[in-house]
Formats: structure tokens, sequence, C-alpha cells
């Protein structure tokens, strides 16, 4: 059985003091952990930024791609190998901006893997500018007099696009974080997370207590429905209170693999699968 | 100048709808079973209602694959085609047309009566409803005709047509049924149109093939596992033959929401550990580049096929180019290795897409081939292939190894053994910031420079594994040395046919491998104090400027055109003779 120490890099984080991601990355070993995933049974997918800074700051095989283009990459190693377990991590910039179509095409296909959101409400690299998530008004490294355009929800987009999992966690709440990355890993297609987390040096407008005053998880809510239009109104940035857990679980899941109709009954992955065929009853159709 | 007994060109025309194509596909076939040597070319709009479309089926002695201006025969199934394609008829030519739809005009009446064309009208609407078909069918009706007009038999016809309209057995016999009528209206007529094409047994078990649908199977046989594009014109067919006839073997088609994930999910797949490839036009293709860089500098193969079409932006969606040599050669930020290479026709397409396969994971590296509208989308002749001549070579893998072995090692040819997510090997980061041995991201001096030129390193091993450029003729006594590149290489085939029968002699370079370029045989091809020229479908003449930049050689003459129609047999002719007296 693996241990948190094997999934240590000789790296250290070069994150900021106070980063919501020594949490997120903390809980992303303990989950694999208690799932039994040693470092060289999974693929860890990277976005650019302050998330993909920690590509190389834990032991795994892993993919550092290109911004916005996580859930692609994700998509074709997970398609690969579908045994793989496999883990897309991407900010709220990437995601909701370049990365936009691939993430609602991702939920439509409901391919089988974890995206982990790190939504910090800003670009931390670039030095502090808007994002998707970024409340309107609000001023910026490239918008100082506010950022002009409306904020936009996460949880509601995604919950809109079809979701088959919704789960929104929070960097002050450990056990929490890692029970949704393994009930994440464990959902038969595409799990959105979302995690709440403060960026220290440029979110001035939501820091760590502002959440921490706020969130609660829905297990302690007796009314919670695992119904996609109740969630999408309970996220709605309106309400005071900051709803955590596992929002919305589709129990009839089924993924993009699981879908297609040739493969059915198939034991092998594509990877084992690279060798000549044989195309003879092809060929005498052009005769 | 030519003896055109070695050819006969038969046109069909008609209104987007008209099934034009289908009817064309027919015919085509089934001169090729009764053993002529047949090539098909469809020209068509981009638009799915009205516009005009055309077939244009060569019928030849000749090698390769002749495209004429001259039409022999013409199908007109509305009035436009008539007015259209006059000026191509060839004297002693003929033209069928819709008695119940078409009326010609009295000038192109005269016109083609001082040019001894045939006009025969025939009842293409009303046959088809005598034998219990409705309008569309006439395009059956017409094939009766055009086949009586050839003087053979139904019965080499009558199967094509059960085979094409398979859905019911009243399908098929409403389609026989109009065929018989067309065909007896002919013979009623006594309309006979004479050639002196002869037969060859060898023909009959030859496929009929385009080259897209050569390399969807030449992905199957490869052993590509997940195909993931986006529709684009003309490589879209690919695309649809993989997603009918891919999952029959297992294959995972993905038509992806565009072409950055198609790229993306592309090298995903290769990083995990199966086979991949993508398919686009030039357009698609720009989307892709920050993938390609990706390819490059994880060294994470990737391949993707580019078939051409003309102009910048969307341009010419349904005609052909070679303009996007440069595009291929030099896309994608940062410096990185790449294959870039151009078969010519069917047979290449499928041998080198299996080929490019092997290259892109041998070397780790983006592999690019080049298409066109014209190979893409056109029917030729081809032997069958066989999945026996397919060989897969993965490059170097490693199936064991220890927390040491690490994935970015040096190594003299620059290739490092790579190794799969899930085996229990080694850990590594694919990273796409520059990196250590392992994959850690560094900006270290030394490090940067080391992985470069590490990486770089390939491009020498590529160059000295690649293999030269074909040749076809004897470039020692010829009277002239011709390049060229892409499908070009079939109708240049043809010219020379026709031109060595006059006693010229001329020897032609094909280049499949574009780059890296081998300098050596083009410059030992190109010695000596014969004549030399270059024939490509560009503006910019991209591959004589590639020719220059590697080997320093100027070509004496060029040929090029960029109308968006591939080059005509009589074109490549006529340059020829001028060069060859």
């Amino acid at each position: 059985m693996a241990t948190l120490a094997d999934f240590n890099s000789p790296l250290l984080p070069t994150w900021c003091p106070g980063c919501g991601n020594f949490a997120i990355w903390t809980c992303l070993k303990q989950a694999l952990v208690e799932k039994g995933l040693s470092p060289m049974d999974v693929n860890l997918c990277f976005d650019i930024g302050c998330n993909g800074n920690g590509a190389d700051k834990i032991n795994a095989y892993a993919f550092k791609g290109l911004h916005g283009r996580t859930i692609p990459l994700a998509s074709g190693i997970s398609l690969g190998n579908h045994k793989l377990p496999v883990i897309g991590i991407g900010g709220d910039g990437g995601t909701f901006d370049e990365g936009m179509a691939h993430l609602i095409h991702a939920i439509r296909s409901n391919y089988k893997f974890l995206f982990i959101l790190h939504n910090n409400c800003d670009f931390g690299l670039t030095t502090g500018q808007a994002t998707p998530t970024t409340p309107q008004g609000q001023k910026m490294n490239s918008s100082p007099y506010g950022v002009v355009e409306s904020r936009l929800n996460p949880g509601q987009l995604v919950l809109a696009s079809g979701a088959s999992f919704y789960a929104r966690g929070f960097t002050g709440n450990i056990p929490q974080l890692k029970e949704l990355i393994v009930k994440g890993l464990e959902h038969e297609g595409f799990a959105f997370l979302e995690v709440l987390q403060h960026c220290p040096t440029y979110n001035k407008f939501q820091d760590h207590l502002y959440l921490n005053s706020r969130v609660y998880d829905v297990k302690t809510d007796e009314n919670h429905k695992n119904d996609r239009r109740y969630v999408y109104d309970l996220v709605d940035y309106s309400n005071e209170k900051i709803a955590t857990g596992l929002l919305y679980q589709d129990p009839e899941s089924t993924s993009y693999y699981s879908r297609l109709e040739k493969r059915k009954g198939m034991e092998t992955t594509l990877k084992d699968e690279v060798k000549v065929y044989d195309i003879a009853e092809q060929v005498k159709e052009f005769i | 100048m030519e003896n055109r007994n070695n050819r006969m060109i038969i046109k069909l025309a008609g209104a987007a709808g008209q099934g034009i194509k289908t009817a064309g596909l027919i015919l085509t076939k089934a001169l090729k079973r009764s053993g002529y040597k047949v090539f098909g070319y469809t020209e068509y709009p981009s638009l799915i209602r009205g516009g005009h479309n055309v077939f244009q089926i060569e019928v030849f002695n000749s090698d390769g694959a002749p495209l004429s201006k001259e039409t022999d025969i013409l199908l007109a199934l509305d009035k436009a085609s008539i007015a259209l394609h006059t000026k191509e008829l060839s004297q002693g030519g003929i033209i069928l047309y819709d008695e119940n739809t078409v009326t010609p005009e009295q000038t192109i009446i005269d016109e083609l009566k001082n040019n001894e064309v045939n006009l025969v009208p025939i009842k293409l609407s009303d046959l088809a409803s005598t034998a219990g078909g409705n309008a569309l069918m006439k395009n059956t009706v017409a094939l009766g005709a055009i086949w009586e007009l050839l003087g053979l038999e139904l019965k080499d016809l009558e199967p094509l047509i059960a085979e094409t309209y398979n859905k019911t057995q009243e399908m098929i016999d409403l389609n026989i049924k109009c065929l018989r009528g067309g065909f007896e209206d002919v013979k009623a007529k006594g309309l006979v149109f004479k050639s002196n094409l002869n037969t060859d047994e060898s023909v009959k078990d030859m496929m009929l093939i385009s080259g897209n649908e050569a390399v969807a199977l030449g992905a199957i046989a490869a052993g590509v596992r997940l195909y993931s594009s986006y529709p684009m014109t003309p490589a879209s067919a690919i695309l649809s033959y993989l997603a009918e006839h891919g999952p029959k073997h297992g294959m995972v088609v993905k038509q992806a929401e565009d072409e950055i994930t198609a790229a993306n999910m592309v090298i995903g797949a290769f990083h995990a550990g199966t086979r991949s490839m993508c398919a686009t036009s030039g357009g698609g293709f720009d989307l892709m580049t920050e993938a390609l860089s990706l390819s490059g500098m994880t060294e994470t193969p990737f391949f993707c096929v580019i078939g051409q079409r003309p102009g910048p932006a969307t341009g010419v969606p349904t005609w052909t180019a070679q303009g996007d040599l440069d595009l291929a050669i030099k896309a994608g930020h940062g410096e990185f290795p790449r294959i870039v290479l151009a078969p010519g026709n069917p047979a290449q397409a499928f041998q080198y897409t299996a080929d490019a396969l092997n290259l892109t994971e041998k070397y780790q590296t983006p592999v690019l081939m080049l298409l066109d509208k014209h190979l893409g989308e056109s029917f030729y002749l081809s032997p069958q292939f066989k999945s026996e001549s397919i060989t897969i070579d993965r490059g170097k893998i490693l199936t064991s190894g220890d927390n040491e072995t690490k994935r970015y090692a040096p190594s003299e040819d620059g290739v490092s053994a790579r190794w799969f997510p899930g085996d229990q090997i080694s850990t590594f980061l694919a990273n796409s910031d520059e990196h250590t041995t392992k994959g850690y991201s560094t900006e270290e001096g030394t490090e940067i420079s080391t992985m470069m030129q590490k990486r770089l390193l390939k491009n020498n091993t590529i160059l000295s594994n690649l293999p030269d450029p074909l040749i076809y003729g004897d470039a020692v006594d010829a009277e002239l040395k011709l390049v060229t590149w892409g499908s070009n290489i079939e109708v240049i085939k043809a010219a020379i046919g026709e031109l060595e029968k006059q006693g010229k002699k001329i020897a032609l370079m094909q280049i499949i491998y574009c780059w890296p370029l081998k300098a050596d045989p083009i410059v030992s091809f190109l010695n000596g104090n014969t004549q030399t020229a270059i024939i490509e479908l560009n503006a910019t003449m991209q591959l004589a400027t590639l020719i220059k930049q590697v080997t320093g050689i100027e070509f004496n003459n060029k040929l090029n055109k960029f109308d968006g129609r591939p080059f005509y047999i009589e074109e490549i002719i006529a340059f020829l003779s001028n060069l060859v007296k």
C-alpha cells in the first residue's frame, strides 16, 4: 500500500504562504492513499497557472499541458486507457476562459475522470488579473476601474450543461475535500469538483475568513435534495451561506466509454490493442 | 499533339441533389469491373442543394491518372450543364440531355453543330416514370443510356445498381427497370460512341478508392485506436469512413468539439500508450498549432493529416491546392523537430499513413501528412491494400525499470525510451514547461540548452533515416528532369506516358518527405546540364523555394497555378512539350 510519503516530490511547493493550493495538494495525496493507489497507478493532468506549478511537486505520472487544454488532454488519456484513474486539475481562468468549450463538451461526453477546479477567483501566476469568477465591479490588475463583465457561477454553469457530478469543497475543510476527491474518483462519468480557495496575494475580496464564515456541509442539511434544479438555486451567489459537499450526482450516470456500442464486452484497453488489423473485409467494398 | 485514342472522357453534370456523384461512382466502378482503366474526379460547390455538380470519368490506356479539360460524352441533367460545358466537348462528342426538362438555346445548338458535337435528347424523366420511378431516378436511366452508347453489356452494370440501391428489393427492382429503360432507348436510336480503349483483366481486381478512404484504411490497419477530429472539407470523409468502419475493429472515433480538442486528445491518447490520429484542413490545422508545439516539447507522438484546399481563411472549401506546405513545415511556436510528408495517390496514402504512425512513435515528435482535395476526394485505381504490407514499429518502449529511469534521458540519437502511465516503471511528468530528464520544470540555462539540443538532435537522426524521393524514368539520359509533389504525380505520369510515345525522355522525381528535406538525392538527380522543371499547385512555389533553401538549386522552368483546379493533362503536356522539343 502506498503512503503519503510515496507521493512526495523532491521539490518543495513555490506557492505563496497561505495559498489554498497547499490544502488541495494534501487532500489529493490523502485521497489517492485512501483509494489504495500508488504514484504509478494514476495520471494527473495539470493546466498552466499556480495549480500547474504544482505539477512537479507531487510524485505521480502526470502531464502538464497547455493553458485551458487540460480537459481534452485528460479525455484522450482516459480513453486511451479507460482503466487508468485520471485527474484533471485547472484554475478558474484556464477552465472558464480558454477552456470553456472543452468543459461543456466534456460534461456532454461524460468522460470518466475527475476534474478539480482551483477556484480562487483570479489569475495568480500572471499577477492578479480578473477571471470569469471575479465579482463584477472588483478592481484587479488590468481592471483598474472594476471588472466590467458579470460574474460566472461555476456550479450553475455545469449543472445547466448537464453535469452528472457536481461537488464543492473548501480548502479550510480538509476531511471533506479529501472525501469529495474520493467520491469524484469513484463517479461513473465526468466528476466536476469545485474547490473554493483563497489567493492571499491577489484576492482581497474573498479571503479565507470570508469563506470560512459562510460555508456549511450539505450533509448537515436535512432538506438538501439531490436535484439539479434545487442545487442550481442553492449555489446562487445571492445566497449568503455557501453550500459545500457532494451537491449533485446522477445515480444513473454512464460514461462516454461505456456508451460505445462496439466496445461493449471488450476487456482490453485501447493501450493494449496496438497491432496490425485485417482490413480484407473493407477492401472488398472497393472492388 | 497527343493521341486521344488513348483516352475517353465522360462527364455527368447536373444540379446538387440530382445524384451526380452516386451515378458517377456506379459508372466508374462498372467500367473498372469491365476491365477498363478509370479515374473519377468530382467538382461540387460548398452547398447541399442547387449549384453545379460534376463527376468526370477518365477511361484510359496510359499509366497514372489523367484528368482532361476535354469531354467526349456529356450527360446534362439540367439546362445549365449544357451551357457550362459546351466548349469542352471534343469533335464527334455527344451530349445526352433530359428532353423533358431541358431545352438547349439555339445559339448553343449552332455552336455545337459547328464543332460536330451531337446533341442527343432523351426523355429521361418520362422513362423514369414509365419504369415506375421518380424524377430522382433520372440518373439511373441515364446510366443505362450511356452504357448502351459505349456498347457494353447490362449484365456488367446491373450488379452495381443492386449493390448501391440495396435498401429494399423494391428499390433495386425500380432502379434496374430505369436502367433498362435508358439502355433500350439508346439501342432503339442506334447510337454508338466508338473508342479504341483496351481492357485489361488485372484491372477488374483492383480497388477504386479515394485518398481519404485510403488514409482511413491505413489508420485501421496500422492500429489507430482513437481517431478524434472535427469535420472540415476536404478531410471530413476520413472521419465519416472511420466512424462507420473503425468501430468494427474496436476503434473509438470521436467527433470533437473543435480541432484544439482533437489535437489534444490525440496527444493524450499517445501519452496513455495507444495509437491515435486526426485530420483536418489548413484552417483547422491553424487551431492545432499550439498542440503541435506541445507534442514537440513533451516528445509525445502526434499525427495529423492536412487535406489542403485553396486560399487563406475559408478560401474555396471544395476545390484543391497545395498551398499549405510552408504551414506544415513552420507551424508551431518554439523550435522542435517534425516530419512532413505528402503521398501522391491512394496506394501511397495507405502505406504512408502507417509509416507516419511508426515515425511519430519512433521519434516522439509530430508527423504531418499533406493531402489535397484532388487526392482526397478523387477515385483512383489501386492494387488491393494488404494488411500484410503494414509493420508496426513503436520505437524505444521500456517494459521494466526502476526509480532512476528517466523519461527524457539523453541518448546518442536524441530519442529517449518511453513508457506509459500505469506501467510499474518510474513516474515522469510530460511537461509543456522546459524540463529536466524527469520532466520537472527548469529555468536553468544549461538545462534549457541541453534539452533543446537533445530534441533537435532527432532532426539529424530523422534525416539520415528517411527514404529518398521516388524517381520515375531514367535520369541518366533524360532530356528533362522534372520535380513535383503530392497529387500532381499521377497526371504528370500520364502526360509523360503520352510524350514517351513521341520518343521524349523525361525523368520525374516525387518528393514525398518534404521535411526534413534530404538534399543529396535532389542534388544528384538534378546534377548536369539537362533542363530542369518543377510543377506545383500554389502561387508562391513553396517546394521550389524549399529546395533552393536546402540545396541552393534553382529550377530552369516552373509550372504552377492556383485557381482551385488540379492540373489537367493538356496543361502538363503543353508545358513539357515546350521543354523537350
